[in-house]
């Protein structure tokens, strides 16, 4: 936890011509807070980051996080920090308004959904050893 | 410091680095200019040391070429980081670290202390680069992990 947005910004550093995004949980985001600042500073345009807020540790059980006892508004956050563009969504309709508009634009680009937790049935591991799935991976950055 | 600006972006660009992902210390912090001003390396600083390994992860699956710099007390708090990168994804992510105090024999420093044996627990291999003679080996040994695609730190000497 905590690394997804750094690795990422590699990416998008890498291959600035591709946009990568960044789907995010805020426990995560919260481990690695100052990384929103290291992505505006790399001046990165083709990065697109999406927060996940519940409010909580879902892989450990969850537990609430420290933030989630406050009331911390992820996209002034975002904003104050000097993203580009920035959106706040909390219900599903307006997610879909906005996606496309949000998506289509340069970024560095922060959007906060607010989502409910996830379903027990909804929490799947992912059976693909993680060696296959980097060279899959590669395989397509590479292509 | 054993190497300066101009050396060390010489010896980085001789070993096709692309990206140098770090925090400095007081040493490698003298690198900063040279490092900045170099036409053939993109400097990217990052907030917190546990930031460097994923970022230097992206950086590699997108087929750059990154090194990270940092000191021994960052090491020391970006080990989890490390773990993932090095040993769950197993990409050969090389460094450079500061060690803190190493040339003072006569310190107590808990960094320097802790260096070896929290080097030892990560299983990173390392070289030492302590004197002048010690110099070359900074572009051999890297290249050897760069060739042989395997995780390696340089030690240098504070």
């Amino acid at each position: 936890m905590g690394g997804v947005i750094p690795m990422a910004l590699g990416l998008a550093l890498a291959q600035p011509d591709r946009q990568v995004i960044a789907l995010v949980g805020d426990g995560s985001l919260l481990m690695n807070l100052g990384t929103l600042v290291t992505v505006i500073a790399a001046k990165c345009r083709n990065l697109k980051v999406i927060l996940l807020d519940n409010g909580l540790y879902e892989v450990t059980g969850g537990q609430h996080t420290a933030a989630s006892q406050l009331n911390l508004r992820y996209d002034d956050l975002a904003r104050s920090i000097g993203f580009r563009t920035v959106e706040a969504c909390s219900d599903e309709d307006t997610w879909q308004a906005q996606a496309g508009d949000f998506l289509a634009q340069d970024g560095p680009s922060f959007c906060w959904l607010k989502v409910a937790p996830a379903l027990p049935d909804d929490m799947q591991t992912v059976q693909e050893p993680m060696p296959q799935q980097l060279e899959r991976i590669q395989k397509h950055l590479q292509s | 410091m054993l190497f300066d600006g101009e050396e060390i972006v010489s010896e980085l660009c001789r070993l096709g680095i692309t990206h140098v992902v770090w925090i400095p210390d007081s040493s490698l912090g003298q690198w900063e200019t040279a490092l900045e001003e170099s036409a053939d390396l993109e400097l990217v600083r990052v907030c917190r040391e546990g930031e460097a390994w994923p970022l230097a992860a992206g950086l590699m699956l997108g087929g750059q070429t990154p090194i990270l710099m940092m000191q021994t007390t960052g090491l020391f708090e970006s080990g989890d980081a490390l773990r993932n990168v090095l040993y769950d994804l197993k990409l050969p992510v090389i460094s450079i670290v500061g060690a803190r105090n190493w040339l003072n024999t006569a310190s107590r420093d808990s960094a320097r202390v802790y260096t070896e044996p929290i080097l030892a627990a990560w299983g990173l291999e390392y070289q030492l680069i302590a004197s002048e003679q010690d110099k070359p080996q900074l572009y051999s040994f890297l290249s050897s992990c760069l060739t042989e695609r395997r995780p390696g730190t340089i030690l240098l000497a504070e």
